[in-house]
């Protein structure tokens, strides 16, 4: 049985089906099976080829060949808008021999490509300002016009940005508290029908509607106390540490946690995770290393761990192993979902919780972001093989809403490794007028600079650290600001890779205007209050 | 509270569909107003532009819809979503009843900016600002009409009573100049782009 033809537009499989075929090619149209074509546009052969899946052949030769009648002319006739071109249609990697068809080698004329306005056609088309059917058409150029591709992506970005050229408005005051209740009554709808939370724990977490990304309850381990200073720049946060989880369940560090090896982090992860049994896709896995929707940083892996329970409730997640020890700082985030067939909330059955005494305080999704200490000296620097540094895996476990934490500012220190020495946005900032570049050279190491990119009128900068020596074991660099009234301020502390870079983002203490030099000295601890050292890199105006 | 003002769009929109308030406070406060000026652009009325504020904030909340980084920053996959929003809106008044209000209002007189604007959308306003002088009266108009007013060419054209083909013109002229005069910004952004797949 065959039925009507139905030709997707490429890139609009929506439209098709509510608009109906835009192809009925030459096949009766009172048929009514509609079967779906992908178009394929080629680059190659500069014509646009319509494929379909092997599976609807098949089932055709079952029943009345539509082709039987005149095999010697398989020409399709595509219809778009008035303008018919023929296309080439065949199925999926056959030879000849082998299709069950003898319609593979109509070759025909695409109009659009023999149209040289068409190339004009494309800032309106990237406006969404051509109509539908041109559309069509357009795409259909696009994909062999290598021309238009290469401007694409400019107009792209181009229209991406007029937001940003209108008159600022300005929401009502009301408005941001109000997204928030919106946001707290969609989630707290779905947990209302199966159980009435108390007005506590509907304040202070909220409930997904959907069971893909329901919580497990999940700790940190305070190896390492968050007294001890988080290594890098200005703008590190550090957990308040009245609310680090005092009932966190705690695991030893790894024995081969010592400089050298890779980095490791243990995490328990507490919770009514699903039971494995039959089902073992139930199971929730744990990322680690930069969330899916962000850019990975740099030579920052991403592991996923699935989360083994131990009963039902405790899960021990894998190291963190693949992280480059030389990486300066690494700051990565742990998401604990359950896959799609995860329990609903209300389901948990708080006995079994290992922390179930938190259990209503935490957000539906635990996010929890694990700090790994610098290792201040490379790893293959002989003789720290036994070194017994400590992995700095701090447990940031924020207060009873918040278990999300990010440290962009360490983010970006790991540009360091091994590429570029700039950083995108520093990229763009060097590029925009109105910034600022302090370029800072060696002093007391020559052959060092640092660069300093300040934007526009604010104090928010990046620097850019180059050909600084490695760091003598428990050293770090600190950055040093000082004003016309020669008060001197820290800029923070960072380390460097073993080329002796890095690329740190933070703010400058005091304006640009005001400053009377800029040092980096090497100093015994991180964030030091007074500048021991030598001045290694400096900037005077 | 810090940390989130440090963190990337990506990882507050990720953070905002694994329904987590802070991101999506933290993501108001970096776009709330952006989206909002967009859709007060469009739909030219104050209570709608916030409820599609609101929509599009509150897609992210329940993951309906996901940022993919193939399509470019994460604000200006906010951007496509509020103008598709915002348009839907405001045809819907249009079929419906009332006539379009006039733009033009003063924002409203309680607000109060408590952040500071970040430093790229500083950077950015005064770029795309300026790079707008540069066009002409006419083809402002027509790049505008097609991208706020979510015209095609053709109504454009019947809009101002001009041949098509002279609106055809106008946006492809404008355009240009637009990509010329933001070129260092779009050049930075596609190097990001790219550099997230």
């Amino acid at each position: 049985m065959i039925g009507r033809w139905l030709v997707r537009p490429w890139g609009r499989d929506d439209t098709a089906s509510d608009d109906g075929p835009l192809d009925n090619g030459l096949l009766d149209s009172s048929q009514t099976t509609e079967l779906p074509w992908e178009r394929h546009l080629s680059a190659a052969n500069g014509y646009a080829t319509y494929r379909r899946p092997w599976e609807y052949a098949t089932h055709e030769t079952d029943d009345a060949d539509p082709y039987a009648e005149s095999p010697a002319s398989p020409t399709w006739v595509t219809q778009v808008d008035g303008a018919a071109w023929t296309e080439e249609v065949f199925l999926d990697d056959l030879t000849p021999d082998e299709h069950p068809y003898p319609f593979q080698n109509v070759v025909g004329s695409d109009r659009l490509s023999a149209d040289p306005s068409i190339h004009d056609e494309l800032p309106a088309h990237v406006l969404g300002a051509i109509d539908e059917a041109d559309a069509v058409h357009f795409d259909a150029h696009l994909a062999i016009c290598e021309e238009c591709q290469a401007a694409l992506q400019a107009f792209r970005h181009v229209v991406q940005l007029l937001p940003y050229g209108l008159r600022p408005e300005h929401p009502s005051l009301g408005a941001r508290e109000r997204l928030l209740e919106l946001a707290r009554e969609q989630t707290g709808r779905a947990r209302t029908d199966a159980e009435p939370a108390s007005a506590e724990a509907e304040a202070a977490s909220t409930v997904p509607e959907q069971a893909n990304e329901v919580p497990v309850l999940a700790e940190t381990l305070p190896h390492v106390t968050s007294e001890d200073p988080t290594p890098v720049v200005a703008d590190t946060v550090e957990p308040p540490s009245e609310t680090l989880p005092s009932a966190a369940m705690v695991t030893e560090p790894e024995p081969e946690l010592s400089g050298g090896a890779p980095l490791s982090a243990d995490l328990t992860v507490s919770g009514h995770a699903p039971e494995l049994g039959d089902a073992p896709e139930q199971s929730p896995t744990a990322v680690v290393g930069a969330p899916e929707a962000a850019p990975a940083p740099r030579d920052l892996p991403r592991v996923t761990a699935e989360l083994l329970p131990a009963g039902s409730a405790h899960a021990e997640l894998a190291r963190v192993s693949a992280i480059e020890p030389n990486v300066s700082t690494t700051v990565v985030a742990v998401y604990v979902t359950p896959n799609a067939q995860g329990e609903r909330a209300e389901e948990r059955k708080p006995g079994k919780l290992a922390l179930a005494r938190r259990a209503e305080s935490l957000t539906p999704a635990e996010m929890i972001a694990v700090g790994l200490a610098p290792l201040p000296t490379a790893p293959d620097r002989p003789g720290h093989a036994g070194g017994s540094r400590k992995p700095n895996v701090a447990a940031l476990v924020w207060g009873s809403t918040l278990v999300f934490v990010v440290f962009a500012g360490l983010m970006t220190l790991l540009w360091g490794t091994a590429g570029p020495s700039i950083s995108p946005s520093v990229a763009l900032f060097s590029r925009l007028p109105g910034g600022q570049v302090l370029t800072m050279r060696g002093t007391g190491v020559p052959s060092a600079s640092a660069t300093l990119y300040v934007v526009g009128n604010s104090r928010q900068a990046e620097m850019s650290v180059n050909d600084l020596p490695p760091l003598p074991e428990g050293r770090v660099y600190q950055l040093w600001f000082v004003d016309s009234a020669q008060t001197i301020r820290t800029g923070g502390s960072f380390y460097v890779n073993q080329q002796g870079d890095t690329v740190a983002r933070l703010t400058v203490p005091v304006p640009v205007n005001q400053l009377r030099s800029i040092a980096v000295t090497q100093e015994p601890a991180p964030n030091s209050r007074v500048p021991t050292g030598d001045h290694l890199i400096a900037w005077t105006p | 509270m810090d940390a989130f003002q440090a963190a990337s769009d990506e990882l507050l929109l990720l953070g905002t569909r694994l329904r987590d308030e802070i991101a999506l406070a933290v993501m108001y406060d970096r776009y709330g107003a952006l989206v909002y000026t967009l859709a007060l652009r469009i739909v030219q009325d104050r209570g709608l532009a916030e409820s599609v504020m609101h929509d599009v904030f509150l897609r992210c909340w329940r993951g309906e819809v996901r940022y993919v980084p193939s399509y470019g920053s994460a604000s200006a996959w906010l951007f496509g979503m509020t103008r598709a929003l915002a348009l839907d809106t405001a045809r819907e008044r249009q079929s419906g009843a009332g006539s379009p209000v006039a733009g033009g209002e003063q924002s409203h007189p309680e607000w109060e900016s408590s952040l500071p604007e970040r430093g790229e959308a500083v950077v950015l306003r005064a770029m795309v600002g300026e790079a707008l002088t540069v066009l002409s009266q006419s083809e402002r108009e027509a790049v505008e009409l097609a991208y706020y007013g979510g015209m095609t060419q053709q109504q454009i054209a019947d809009r101002l009573g001009q041949p098509p083909s002279a609106i055809g013109t106008r946006i492809r002229d404008g355009m240009r100049l637009l990509c010329q005069a933001l070129a260092p910004v779009v050049a930075t952004t596609v190097v990001n782009g790219s550099g997230a797949s």
